[in-house]
């Protein structure tokens, strides 16, 4: 499920309220500013006056230029204005991104998760805001920007580096002294962190050095601030041509006003950076462009309903790039992430490629390193630049999960599905996700089932018992087999009383198989006691309404059989689709029951095939017709 | 050699459509132009084993092959025929080609004239390239007008005119699954690779490490310049950034550049080479431009690279400039030397221990 990261720089909007003993939901609206210092952090902050000499000096500058504070324009926080000037030279050793990223990573853990603050990889920032001008209809060429780009959760502003270095690239044959003043209207930066603020001020100012220093000494001015503290949600930003954007995440709580203006977007849940996409959209020109760097779950999610059918009738998905790993980008968070762009303008194809995770598979070549292997800095150099073509696909236009490929050899199967007639519920079956959750009832799980027909018990179904895809009992679960139906109601939520499919929710990544699915059959409960209860890390497939042969109304009943359904889940294509949906390893219940399938003729058909036939059957149907 | 037996270009196109659906990948993948090509290049037997070392007698072709290629010369698909046209089309003379077809009585009509050949190399051949369906001959500078394309030995098995129906389909599906996956991607690309660094140039730093160029004569004279004149003209000599024709490379790590107060963007690095003098007070930079085939450093040119070096926060006053030639008796020096640009040096890597000055007098006498 979604972890929770909270809150990027939303800080003084978000506030963790208790909600239950589980887990702590921020709420939108509450007000907590950034928190003291950490004293790490204030060391990296007061090396700066330090890095900015340095990079002043190089530039050619002297005098008062060189002092940080009278040279850059923008807020000083009290904190800033109070610190020691101490450089640093492993500080003056980065350059924007670097230090941007050493102040985010100086922060405790406890305000860098409750706020989600979390940096921006240079490669990434680049890669976006290269998707971003292209969907924009910019030429290789550095060129002035034609109208407002803005961030509104910037941090320490790495997403728009790149844009502020483009300009001050095409500002070189420009009138230098209007040009810097008026940057401050194409380039915007918010954010509610008053250090990062300032910080951010000084990183992009930094940029604008060459500039300033080829001013005659009588027209140079403080340089502009780009970045200003504020709320990136606020309603009334104005219009922007492009918004960048790397947006905290984490679940939030909405206050009655705020749930009714995000209604067209919130379904459920409000996910903070949900919320930050839909604020974006409200401030888009008409041929603008919303550049994001987001978890994928808003592709896929049912609390991302709303979002995908807006994102989906009011913009097109333009290109978007799978980030191959996590680790790179939100060190331990097992989410898949991707940068988007949707532009106003209708595209009737998006683009999408896939970045290679750059350490790990430079570091993977050092096994091979020999006499006659590339060297370590091209090949690494190679994998940067390593971002892979994976498919063209029709855009998404509506609110069911967008299958996109992932890679090249699920692109066909990908484009095939999404022109499919039926959905798993269509077809007539319910998913849902198994009831027990183990820790909440650990008192009632023993190993030995109940022989007191006053306290009934029933056998537990773990994920593992269906590991291989056969019902099994797994030895590693046979300290926590039963549960003792001691709750009120647990016999009518906790206990799963007829055959069913069940399917696991979340997968190792080095399974082979997302969609790792067993048969739960009559003789299966017969042996048990006629029941079972069902852990969360299942899901549970089951016809919608039973299978009733001798009423004959066919159109009720589901398209396929129980076990005719076993088969088609078991197949190789079924599971290539199943990645096309969701990135992650997780199969939630919602994704299960949107799976695209063909017209009931078709099922019915392969109702009475299996095996290699089956295989077969399923992999033509899940191929695009090809015209040519 | 054996020639493989001919696809029509309806039944190539009609595969291309189902090894690259529209609905899923980039028409240049598989549009018209694609489908001829892959009739060309089995025509004249331009088809390469996929990873292992290609044999000596490999043929390869060149994008003008597939684009003149015509349904009259098709129908002679004799070896002899096939044999004589390539050979005909190898020499790269109009005349061969017109005698061939006047010989066998046909008029050439050409299936595409000859400016669609960007489109086919630049997008077609290059998106083939990287799911490993088209070999490029390894060893070839960039800028080599060689022949260097030949289809991948699977990838050409699936036009053999014999494989149909569900076998067809399977071999598809197989060579799908082999070629499009990520891994199988980089484990094709990086076998590519090496291959292509047996041929490379290898530079030995200042510092004692080693780079490897793209092979060529611009590569050997920019290894001439950081091997032989670095050390005997500069203090204390530093590569910053050493560039191929495809690729630029950073040489120095950030906290280099760091110190020196330098950003350089790769995206505009213009040099082909940048080396600095620490053991010089201040800091010198040496500009290079390796020249076989570009303009050495002319007056415009110089102050192009120091509008650039500029940017990068170089100061001007620091900057030198080093043209550097094969040979004062090669092509182009013998052309090019009397575009040096004033305040510049020449290099010639065959006379490593001299070095060429032109600048302005000084006033008055010395």
């Amino acid at each position: 499920m979604t972890a929770l990261r909270a809150g990027a720089s939303l800080a003084a909007r978000v506030t963790t309220a208790p909600v239950n003993n589980r887990t702590a939901r921020v709420v939108l609206g509450s007000v907590d500013p950034a928190g003291p210092l950490a004293p790490r952090a204030a060391v990296i902050l007061a090396a700066v006056p330090g890095w900015w000499r340095e990079r002043a000096q190089a530039a050619g500058l002297d005098g008062q230029w060189l002092d940080v504070m009278t040279a850059v324009e923008g807020p000083i926080t009290a904190e800033v204005a109070d610190l020691a000037d101490v450089p640093d030279p492993t500080i003056n050793d980065l350059d924007g991104y670097g230090l941007g990223g050493a102040y985010v990573g100086a922060l405790t853990p406890t305000v860098r998760s409750r706020h989600g603050r979390h940096y921006t990889p240079q490669h990434l920032a680049e890669q976006l805001w290269q998707m971003t001008r292209r969907s924009l209809g910019a030429t290789a060429k550095s060129r002035m920007l034609s109208g407002l780009v803005r961030d509104p959760a910037c941090g320490a502003g790495a997403l728009l580096l790149p844009v502020v270095q483009e300009q001050v690239r095409a500002l070189r044959r420009v009138e230098t002294p209007l040009a810097l003043a008026g940057l401050p209207a194409k380039i915007e930066g918010i954010d509610n962190d008053p250090q990062a603020v300032w910080l951010a001020n000084v990183i992009l100012a930094a940029e604008m050095l060459p500039l300033l220093a080829a001013l005659p000494t009588r027209l140079r001015r403080p340089l502009p601030a780009l970045v200003r503290v504020g709320d990136g949600l606020a309603a009334d930003l104005s219009p922007a041509r492009a918004v960048l954007m790397n947006p905290p995440y984490g679940r939030v709580r909405l206050e009655e006003a705020d749930r009714e203006r995000f209604a067209k977007i919130v379904y459920g849940h409000a996910n903070l950076y949900g919320l930050f996409m839909g604020a974006a959209l409200d401030t888009l020109e008409p041929d603008g462009a919303l550049a994001a760097l987001v978890p994928t779950s808003f592709m896929a999610g049912r609390y991302f309903t709303n979002l995908r059918r807006t994102l989906a009738t009011t913009t097109s998905l333009r290109d978007v790039a799978f980030v191959a790993s996590r680790d790179d980008v939100f060190a331990g968070v097992l989410q898949e992430t991707c940068l988007s762009v949707f532009t106003r303008k209708r595209a009737l194809r998006t683009k999408v490629t896939r970045i290679e995770d750059t350490p790990r598979a430079a570091g993977a070549q050092q096994s091979t390193k020999g006499q006659d292997s590339p060297p370590q800095e091209t090949l690494r150099q190679t994998l940067r630049e390593a971002v892979q073509e994976v498919a063209q696909v029709k855009t998404p236009r509506k609110a069911t999960p967008w299958l996109l490929p992932r890679r090249s050899d699920d692109a066909a199967i990908a484009a095939a599905a999404n022109a499919l007639p039926l959905t798993l519920a269509e077809a007539g079956w319910k998913a849902s996700t198994g009831p027990l959750v183990w820790n909440r009832r650990a008192e009632d799980l023993s190993t030995t089932a109940s022989t007191d027909p006053a306290t009934p018990s029933a056998q537990v179904i773990w994920a593992a018992d269906i590991d291989g895809g056969t019902l099994h009992r797994d030895r590693a679960r046979d300290s926590l087999r039963h549960l003792a139906l001691t709750g009120a109601s647990d016999l009518k939520v906790m206990v799963l009383a007829g055959p069913a499919i069940l399917a696991q929710r979340t997968t190792a990544p080095e399974q082979p198989r997302r969609l790792v699915v067993a048969g739960l059959s009559a003789a299966d409960l017969d042996r048990w006691g006629g029941r079972v209860v069902v852990e969360n890390h299942v899901n549970v497939l089951r016809p919608i309404t039973p299978p009733d042969v001798s009423s004959g109304t066919t159109a009720e009943t589901p398209a396929m059989s129980h076990e005719g359904l076993l088969r088609l889940l078991s197949t190789t294509t079924m599971d290539r689709v199943m990645r096309c949906v969701s990135g992650s390893v997780a199969v939630s219940a919602y994704e299960l029951e949107t799976l695209p399938l063909p017209g009931r003729d078709v099922l019915a058909a392969w109702e009475q095939l299996s095996g290699q036939e089956l295989e077969d059957a399923v992999s033509r149907t899940y191929r695009p017709v090809t015209t040519s | 050699m054996t020639f493989r037996t001919l696809p029509t270009r309806e039944e190539c196109s009609a595969r291309l459509a189902m090894i690259f659906p529209r609905a899923a990948f980039d028409p240049v993948h598989a549009n018209p132009l694609a489908a001829a090509s892959v009739v060309a290049l089995i025509y004249v037997g331009a088809v390469a084993p996929e990873q292992s070392p290609v044999p000596d007698d490999q043929v390869w072709a060149r994008p003008s092959m597939c684009l003149r290629m015509s349904d009259a010369v098709l129908a002679r698909n004799s070896d002899q025929d096939r044999t004589a046209w390539r050979e005909a089309m190898l020499t790269n003379t109009k005349k061969k080609v017109d005698d061939l077809m006047a010989q066998w009585g046909v008029r050439a009509e050409h299936w595409y004239a000859d400016n669609s050949r960007e489109t086919l190399r630049d997008e077609t051949f290059t998106r083939w390239l990287d799911h490993g369906a088209i070999r490029e001959r390894p060893g070839l500078p960039t800028s080599s007008s060689k022949p260097r394309w030949a289809l991948a030995s699977e990838f050409a098995d699936l036009f053999a005119p014999t494989l149909t129906g569900p076998a067809l389909e399977q071999t598809i599906e197989a060579w799908r699954s082999t070629h499009m996956d990520p891994g199988d991607r980089l484990r094709i690309a990086t076998a590519q690779q090496r291959d292509q660094a047996t041929h490379a140039v290898r530079v030995t730093m200042p510092d004692g490490s080693t780079r490897t160029l793209e092979p060529g004569t611009a590569s050997r004279i920019l290894k001439g310049v950081v091997e032989q004149w670095a050390p005997a003209r500069l203090h204390d000599p530093v590569v910053l950034t050493i560039s191929e024709p495809s690729r630029k490379i950073l040489v120095a790590d950030a906290a280099v550049l760091t110190r020196l107060g330098l950003t350089i963007d790769q995206a505009t690095l213009l040099p082909d080479a940048v080396l600095v003098d620490i053991g010089a007070n201040p800091v010198e930079f040496w500009i290079i431009e390796a020249v076989h085939t570009d303009g050495p450093i002319s007056d415009r040119r110089r102050d192009d690279l120091l509008k650039w070096a500029e940017e990068q926060r170089i100061k001007p006053e620091t900057c030198h400039f080093v043209t550097a030639f094969e040979s004062r008796n090669s092509q182009p020096a013998r052309k090019r030397l009397k575009d040096l640009g004033t305040g510049t040096y020449a290099w010639f890597l065959d006379e490593p221990t001299r070095e060429l000055s032109w600048h302005e007098i000084a006033e008055g006498p010395a």
